[in-house]
């Protein structure tokens, strides 16, 4: 009985690798000179260009999608060329699904070639980070509650209030392309992604999100402050906090670190799972090493509670004015008023970008806290 | 003609008077803490901010931190009837690039504290 257990095993085994084998390659070309890098992000060597046209063999990706790794073979299946590159820069077969595509160890980063210590420290961290048992405690105690898993909110200044983050989720005919895997996510989350949050608005700041002379008085109740009204109003599951585009004009180090800690303790205590990202920078911005101090910071405190976090800063470091806007503030947009994600905007526009992160994040916690 | 002018006087009187009638010590406080706050003046929010409030006065001394152009706008107050709230109508405007943001008055609690009134928080 065992011996044919072991065998049925190896068989399924053997049927796997045959089915693995079977599958035809995946093969894209470049639309432009593609830079090719020895993994998965801009620290890693840049060592060779990828013509526009050229026909290679997709193989690898890291975990959110954005980069790829690819291989020109010979005809004797010798390797001419390889190197990883930014989806965006790639003419994508609509065939092509992401969820077939491996994930690879690689890190999001190479340490050793990063610019300076600070920048090594921001880039030690990936781009999605879930810790899994902290969460599901979260999460759960929400439940306890009587939290809808299916509801979500944004915290931050005008850089998150913006519509066109998290809220154009629910605009009609989204595209999704390769990444057609976060459909069921994107379905799942869509209806509170799409309403507004009090506790996100132009002008916020990590102080004033407790001042209750900043909440709306049409929902807020007197004394209430935008954050405890938008906790109050949602009860969502999950809050996904950014803060740093107004608070690196007049805060100090200190305070901002003191802020972000009492925004985590408060969204702990309602037991909401507080979703903590890094900003964007631009090194001419004229507050850039405060900036890159907060964001360490941001890493700080989502390490010492052990809470989920976008690492928006790395990410955006490979697109062009680092995702940002002319203000060096807000994140650039698509113009496109729904998501679209078949023609490589996520390589070019922070905003796309930043929407990509997110519904990635909460594919990871939809699959990892079991979410049907 | 004369007499006419004698007979009107003390209605002018009891006009100017009334100009001059300062608004009840409730609505003096409410009206200086928020003209302290658009103007993030610390030392005077301290002196008027309640106890219990207290420790809340730095952070609204920041309230409008990151915003500028920071103006008060037609404030018109008066103490409701239990005498310890205050009503207020008009509006903060503050400006955020291009982008003109409204912060509408509302209601205000006052207590009184070793004879003073104090701003303690909405109502």
């Amino acid at each position: 009985m065992k011996r044919l257990a072991l065998l049925l095993s190896f068989l399924t085994i053997l049927l796997m690798i045959e089915r693995i084998q079977a599958q035809p390659p995946v093969i894209v070309t470049s639309h432009r000179p593609t830079p090719l890098y020895s993994g998965p992000g801009i620290t890693y060597v840049d060592h060779d260009r990828l013509n526009p046209g050229i026909e290679v063999q997709l193989v690898e990706r890291n975990l959110v999608g954005n980069w790829v790794y690819l291989q020109r073979l010979t005809p004797d299946q010798q390797i001419a060329q390889s190197g990883w590159a930014q989806s965006g820069y790639l003419n994508l077969p609509l065939e092509l699904h992401f969820s077939e595509i491996p994930v690879t160890t690689l890190p999001d980063a190479d340490l050793a070639r990063a610019q300076s210590q600070t920048e090594q420290a921001l880039y030690d961290v990936p781009l999605i980070s879930l810790p899994v048992e902290t969460v599901a405690e979260i999460f759960e105690r929400g439940q306890a509650r009587g939290y809808d898993p299916h509801t979500l909110t944004k915290v931050g200044d005008s850089v998150s209030a913006d519509p066109s983050y998290l809220e154009i989720m629910g605009n009609p005919e989204p595209t999704l392309g390769a990444y057609d895997h976060l459909l069921p996510t994107l379905d799942y989350f869509v209806d509170s992604a799409t309403r507004p949050s009090v506790a996100a608005k132009i002008g916020l700041s990590s102080y004033v999100v407790f001042d209750p002379f900043w909440a709306d008085k049409t929902m807020c109740e007197a004394n209430e402050s935008p954050l405890q009204c938008e906790y109050r109003l949602k009860q969502p599951s999950f809050a996904f906090i950014m803060f740093g585009a107004n608070d690196v004009l007049s805060m100090t180090y200190e305070e901002y670190g003191e802020q972000l800690e009492q925004i985590v303790q408060e969204t702990l205590a309602h037991d909401i799972v507080p979703i903590l990202s890094t900003f964007s920078t631009h090194p001419e911005h004229p507050a850039h090493e405060q900036a890159l101090a907060f964001n360490l910071k941001v890493l700080e405190v989502a390490h010492h509670h052990d809470l989920p976090l976008i690492n928006l800063w790395s990410a955006t470091r490979a697109l062009p004015d680092y995702g940002l806007d002319h203000d060096h503030i807000h994140m650039k947009q698509s113009g496109f008023n729904y998501l679209k994600y078949d023609s490589g905007h996520e390589t070019w526009y922070g905003t796309s970008l930043r929407n990509l992160l997110a519904l990635t994040m909460l594919d990871q916690l939809r699959h990892q806290l079991d979410l049907p | 003609m004369k007499s006419w002018m004698f007979a009107l006087a003390p209605l002018l009187m009891v006009g100017l008077v009334g100009c001059g009638t300062p608004p009840p010590a409730q609505v003096q406080t409410v009206e200086a803490y928020l003209q302290a706050k658009v103007e993030s003046d610390l030392p005077t929010l301290q002196s008027l901010i309640c106890a219990e409030l207290a420790q809340r006065a730095v952070a609204e001394s920041r309230t409008f931190a990151t915003v500028s152009n920071v103006t008060i706008q037609n404030m018109s107050c008066r103490v409701d009837e239990d005498d310890t709230n205050v009503t207020c109508s008009g509006e903060i405007i503050a400006q955020y690039g291009n982008q003109t943001t409204p912060f509408p008055l509302t209601r205000y609690r006052v207590v009184q504290e070793e004879g003073v009134w104090k701003w303690c928080g909405e109502s």
